[in-house]
C-alpha cells in the first residue's frame, strides 16, 4: 500500500515512470544460427543505471546477445523489452560499441567523422554538421581525453585510442542503454582506467551499461552485478554470489584454473566449441 | 604547343570521344572510391564481364545494346547477393560462379553471329571513336543520375561501408543501400563500355580511387581527388591514343596506372621513394 501511495504523489510520477521504463527486460529468448543454438532460453532484467559485466567463454553468445538486444538478429522465440518496447524499436537510446576486430581500420575517415556518426539522425547529407552536433562530438571526445586527435585518420591511432573513439561515438548518441563488446581487450592501462571512470560516470547519469568482458579479474574488481553466460544463462546477480567455483566451472569447463583464490582462464588451447565457431581455421 | 594540344579535338569524333571519356572518368573514379574501400574490385571486374550476354541478346533482337547490358549487369549483381546469402557460400565464390557463367553464355550467343570478332573486340576493348550524339546524351543522363544518388545518400553509403552493424542499429536499410550501390555500379560499367571496354573497366573503377586513397584522410576528399585523377587519365589517355596511335581504352588505363605509380613513389608523406630517401638521410645523420 505504501508503495502505491508513493507512486501517486504528483512530483514522483515522472520519476516513477522513468524507473519502470528504463528497464531492460529479456524474457526466455532463443537464438540459433541454422542448427547451432547460440542462446538457449535466456531471461534477465536490468534496472536503469546498473553496470553489468557479461562474462562467458569464446562462442558463449555474448556478441549474439548484444546483436539481439539492438534488434540485429531475429529471435526464434521470447521477447526483449527496452523501456517497455521491443528491441529494434529504438533508434537513439541503445548504443553499441563493437569489438575492435569488427572495424575496418584502413577506412579513410577521421576521428571526428566517426563520432559524428553518433549524431546520424540529426545529420544532413554532405552539408556541414550543425553547431550543436559538433559541440556534442567535441565534448564526447573530451570525456575520453582524445579531443586533440579529432582530425587524425583512425588508422594512425593506437589500439587504446581506437577504442576510445568508439566509446566517444556511443556517448555522442546520448544513449540510455550502452552495450560494449570487449572494450578492455588489447588496450593499454590508461585506456582501461579511462573506460572504468567513464563507467562510473554513466552510473551517476543513470545510463544502463552491459560490458562483455574476457578478464574475470576486471569484472570482479569493478562490477557489482554479473551475467555468466555459456549459451544458457548460468548465473545472474551480485558478483559475490555468481563467481563461485561451480558456476565458473559450468561456464568455462576445463579452461578455468584457480590460484590463491583467484580465477584465471587458460586461453592457450581453446575448447572444441570455439574451434567449431570460427569455422575450422585451426 | 597549343596547336599540338588542340589538334586532336578539331575532329568531331574526337570531341565526342572527349566528352564521353571525361564523364566516364569522373563517374567511374568517384563510385570507384567505394569499390576500393569496400574491397569490391573483383566484383566490379566480374560485373563488367557479366554484361556480355545482355549485349549479345540485345544485338540479336536488334534492341538497344545499353539496355541489354544494364539488365544483364543488374541480374548478375543481385544474383551474386542472393546466392551468397542463400547458398551460404562466400561472396567471391558466388562471384566466380556467376560471372564466368554469364561470360560463357555471352560468348556462346555471340559465336552464332557472323561479325563475331569485330563486335566482340569493340565490347571487350571499347570503341570511343564510334561515339554518336545519342550515346553522349545516354552517358550524361546516367552519369548525372549516379552522381546525384551518391550525393544524396553519401552519408548512408559511408556508414554502411564503414560499420554495417552500427548502420543496422540506426535503422539504415543496409541491404537496400548495398543493392542500390550494386545497381549504380552496374550502370557505371554500362556507360563505360564504349570508352574503355569490358576488360579494362575495372581499372577505371579501381586505379584512380586507389591513387586518391594514398593521399587522403577522408572519404569526401578521396572522392574529389579521385575524380581529378579520373579526368586527368581520360584526357592524357586520349592524347596518347591520338599521337601514339594506340587503342584509346588501353591508353586511358595506362595513364591512370602511371599516375598511380607516380603518387605511390612520390607522394609527400607516404611515397615509397620519399620514405626511403628520408630513412637514408636519417641514417647518414646518425653515422656522423
Amino acid at each position: 500500500m505504501k508503495n502505491s501511495n508513493f507512486l501517486f504523489k504528483k512530483n514522483n510520477i515522472k520519476k516513477a515512470r522513468l524507473n519502470t521504463e528504463a528497464r531492460l527486460e529479456v524474457e526466455n529468448i532463443n537464438v540459433s544460427y541454422g542448427k547451432n543454438i547460440a542462446l538457449d532460453n535466456i531471461s534477465f532484467v536490468v534496472e536503469e543505471g546498473e553496470n553489468i559485466a557479461l562474462i562467458g567463454p569464446n562462442g558463449a553468445g555474448k556478441s549474439t546477445l548484444f546483436k539481439a538486444l539492438v534488434g540485429l538478429i531475429p529471435l526464434d522465440s521470447g521477447k526483449i523489452l527496452i523501456h517497455g518496447f521491443p528491441a529494434g524499436y529504438h533508434i537513439d537510446c541503445v548504443a553499441y560499441v563493437p569489438q575492435k576486430e569488427e572495424i575496418d581500420w584502413m577506412f579513410p575517415i577521421t576521428v571526428f567523422e566517426v563520432v559524428l556518426m553518433g549524431r546520424y539522425s540529426n545529420l544532413k547529407t554532405f552539408s556541414k554538421p550543425q553547431k550543436k552536433d559538433s559541440e556534442i562530438v567535441f565534448s564526447s571526445l573530451e570525456k575520453m581525453g582524445i579531443k586533440e586527435l579529432a582530425h587524425e585518420k583512425i588508422s594512425e591511432l593506437s589500439g587504446g585510442q581506437q577504442q576510445k573513439v568508439f566509446i566517444a561515438r556511443a556517448i555522442a548518441q546520448r544513449p540510455h542503454i550502452l552495450l560494449m563488446d570487449e572494450p578492455f581487450t588489447g588496450v593499454d592501462l590508461s585506456t582501461k582506467e579511462t573506460i572504468l571512470s567513464f563507467l562510473n560516470d554513466s552510473k551517476k547519469n543513470k545510463i544502463t551499461v552491459i560490458v562483455a568482458i574476457h578478464d574475470l579479474n576486471i569484472a570482479a574488481k569493478n562490477f557489482e552485478k554479473v551475467i555468466l553466460l555459456n549459451k544458457k544463462l548460468i548465473a545472474f546477480g551480485k558478483q559475490t554470489e555468481v563467481f563461485t567455483k561451480s558456476n565458473l566451472n559450468k561456464a568455462f569447463g576445463d579452461q578455468i584454473m584457480f590460484l590463491n583464490g583467484m580465477a584465471f582462464l587458460d586461453e592457450c588451447c581453446p575448447p572444441d566449441d570455439y574451434k567449431k565457431n570460427i569455422g575450422g581455421h585451426y | 604547343m597549343i596547336s599540338w594540344l588542340t589538334e586532336p579535338f578539331l575532329h568531331p569524333f574526337m570531341q565526342r570521344g572527349l566528352i564521353v571519356a571525361i564523364i566516364v572518368g569522373i563517374v567511374c573514379s568517384i563510385i570507384g572510391c567505394f569499390v576500393v574501400i569496400r574491397s569490391m574490385a573483383f566484383l566490379g571486374d566480374a560485373l563488367a564481364h557479366a554484361i556480355l550476354p545482355g549485349i549479345a541478346i540485345a544485338y540479336i533482337l536488334g534492341g538497344n545494346l545499353f539496355i541489354g547490358a544494364l539488365i544483364a549487369a543488374v541480374v548478375v549483381a543481385l544474383g551474386i547477393g542472393f546466392l551468397s546469402r542463400q547458398a551460404k557460400i562466400k561472396e567471391d565464390t558466388a562471384i566466380g560462379i556467376l560471372f564466368t557463367a554469364a561470360l560463357a553464355v555471352g560468348i556462346a550467343i555471340m559465336s552464332t553471329i557472323r561479325t563475331f570478332a569485330v563486335d566482340l573486340s569493340h565490347i571487350l576493348f571499347g570503341n570511343i571513336l564510334g561515339v554518336n550524339y545519342t550515346d553522349i546524351i545516354f552517358v550524361s543522363v546516367l552519369g548525372i543520375l549516379i552522381l546525384l544518388l551518391l550525393f544524396i545518400f553519401y552519408k548512408e553509403f559511408m556508414i554502411i561501408s564503414f560499420d554495417p552493424v552500427f548502420a543496422y542499429t540506426r535503422k539504415i536499410k543496409v541491404n537496400f543501400f548495398n543493392n542500390l550501390l550494386l545497381v549504380m555500379l552496374s550502370l557505371t560499367i554500362v556507360i563505360s563500355i564504349q570508352t574503355v571496354g569490358v576488360v579494362l573497366v575495372a581499372a577505371m573503377l579501381v586505379t584512380p580511387g586507389a591513387t586518391a586513397y594514398l593521399i587522403s584522410k577522408r572519404l569526401k576528399n578521396m572522392m574529389f581527388i579521385s575524380a581529378l585523377f579520373g579526368i586527368l587519365s581520360s584526357l592524357a589517355g586520349l592524347y596518347l591514343s591520338y599521337y601514339a596511335n594506340i587503342a584509346s581504352g588501353a591508353a586511358i588505363v595506362i595513364c591512370a596506372t602511371a599516375i598511380f605509380l607516380f603518387v605511390f613513389l612520390f607522394s609527400p608523406n607516404k611515397g615509397l621513394l620519399i620514405r626511403k630517401l628520408r630513412n637514408f638521410s636519417l641514417r647518414k645523420i646518425k653515422n656522423l
